[in-house]
C-alpha cells in the first residue's frame, strides 16, 4: 500500500537525500514518486544558492543583521531557484540509475508546509518524505519550520531524513 | 537503506500502526524488524531511594519486566503471521534516549515511531517522543499518526 510518495525538495543536499531515501522506500513497490518543489516567492528566508556547496556566508550575516537588500533577488531569480531545485533532483534521480514513476512538480505559495500537505492530499499519497532541514535553517542543529510543521499537521506518514 | 528498521511500540492504537507500517515498508525491502518496548523506570527509582530490603527490590523491577514482556507479548502476537525476521528488545528508560542507543547496537537505518503515545498529553507536541527522535536521531525517522 505504498502506491505514491510526495518528496519535498529545496535543492539542499538533504532534500536529495529525502529523494535517494524516497526512490529506496518506492523500488521495491513500484511506487510513484512526485517531487515537489514550493516556491515562496520573495522569500528572503530561503537561501539560495546556485552552487550545491557554498551558502555564502556574508549573505547570512546580512540577513541576521537585517541589511539584505530586497532587491538583490527579484521574482525572476527565485523562480530560477524553483527550477534550480527540481533540475537538482532530475541529476539525482539519473545518477541513482533512474526511476520508472516519477513527476517533477513546482508550486508557487508563500505557505510551504501548507501546500506540501494539500498536494499529499489532493494526490492521495501514502508517505511524505522531506528532510529534517532545508536552505533557510542556518544551524542544521535546528528542525526547518517546513519540516516540522509538515509532521506535525500531515495525515499519512511523514519520513524525516537526516 | 530499509534493511533494519526499528520500531517503536508502547501498545497504543498508534504505534501498532507504526508496526504494521514498519513491516509495510520491510516486505519491500526483504529487511528485517526490531520492535523495541521502553518501560519508563520512575518505579525502579523509587524503590531504590527508599530503604526496601532486597527481595522488595528485586520484586519491583520484576514488575517492570513482567508489563515491559507484556506489552513484547503484543507485538509479538501481531507479528508472529508475518514473514519477515523479528527481534524484540526490552529496555529501561526514557524511550527517545533507548531508541538511540538501540539504533546503535542493532545497526539500524531506519526509525518506525507513533506520533502519540501513552506519555503525551493533547496538544504537549514538542514533548513527544517522535518529535525527540526526530531531534536526535542520526536516521532517517518515519513518524506515524
Amino acid at each position: 500500500m505504498l502506491n505514491k510518495i510526495l518528496v519535498s525538495v529545496d535543492g539542499s543536499p538533504l532534500s536529495l537525500r529525502a529523494l535517494e531515501f524516497a526512490m529506496e522506500m518506492g523500488k521495491a513497490n513500484g511506487s510513484e514518486i512526485i517531487v515537489l518543489h514550493v516556491t515562496v516567492p520573495l522569500d528572503l528566508s530561503r537561501l539560495h544558492s546556485y552552487e550545491m556547496d557554498a551558502i555564502d556566508e556574508s549573505i547570512q550575516e546580512a540577513i541576521l543583521k537585517n541589511e539584505f537588500d530586497k532587491k538583490e533577488l527579484s521574482a525572476s531569480e527565485q523562480r530560477k531557484a524553483g527550477e534550480w531545485a527540481l533540475a537538482m533532483s532530475e541529476k539525482k534521480v539519473a545518477a541513482l540509475g533512474g526511476y520508472d514513476k516519477i513527476s517533477y512538480k513546482e508550486v508557487i505559495h508563500d505557505e510551504p508546509a501548507k501546500t506540501i500537505i494539500r498536494e499529499a492530499g489532493v494526490n492521495r499519497v501514502d508517505a511524505i518524505v522531506i528532510g529534517y532541514s532545508g536552505l533557510g535553517v542556518l544551524s542544521k542543529a535546528i528542525i526547518g519550520s517546513v519540516s516540522s510543521k509538515v509532521v506535525a499537521n500531515a495525515t499519512c506518514p511523514v519520513v524525516i531524513v537526516r | 537503506m530499509l534493511k533494519k528498521i526499528l520500531v517503536l511500540f508502547d501498545e497504543t492504537d498508534c504505534s501498532i500502526r507504526a508496526l504494521d507500517y514498519a513491516v509495510k515498508l520491510c516486505s519491500l525491502s526483504e529487511g528485517e524488524v526490531v520492535v523495541m518496548t521502553s518501560v519508563k523506570t520512575e518505579m525502579k527509582v523509587k524503590v531504590e531511594a527508599a530503604p526496601l530490603d532486597k527481595e522488595l527490590r528485586v520484586q519491583a523491577n520484576d514488575e517492570l519486566v513482567k508489563i515491559g514482556n507484556r506489552i513484547l507479548g503484543v507485538a509479538k502476537q501481531i507479528l508472529d503471521k508475518e514473514q519477515i525476521r523479528v527481534q524484540y528488545l526490552l529496555e529501561f528508560g526514557m524511550p527517545s534516549e533507548t531508541a538511540m542507543n538501540a539504533v546503535e547496537k542493532f545497526h539500524c537505518d531506519t526509525i518506525v515511531v507513533g506520533s502519540r503515545g501513552l506519555g503525551t498529553f493533547k496538544g504537549l507536541l514538542s514533548d513527544s517522543v517522535s518529535n525527540k527522535l526526530i531531534q536526535t536521531a542520526k536516521v532517517p525517522v518515519v513518524v506515524i499518526k
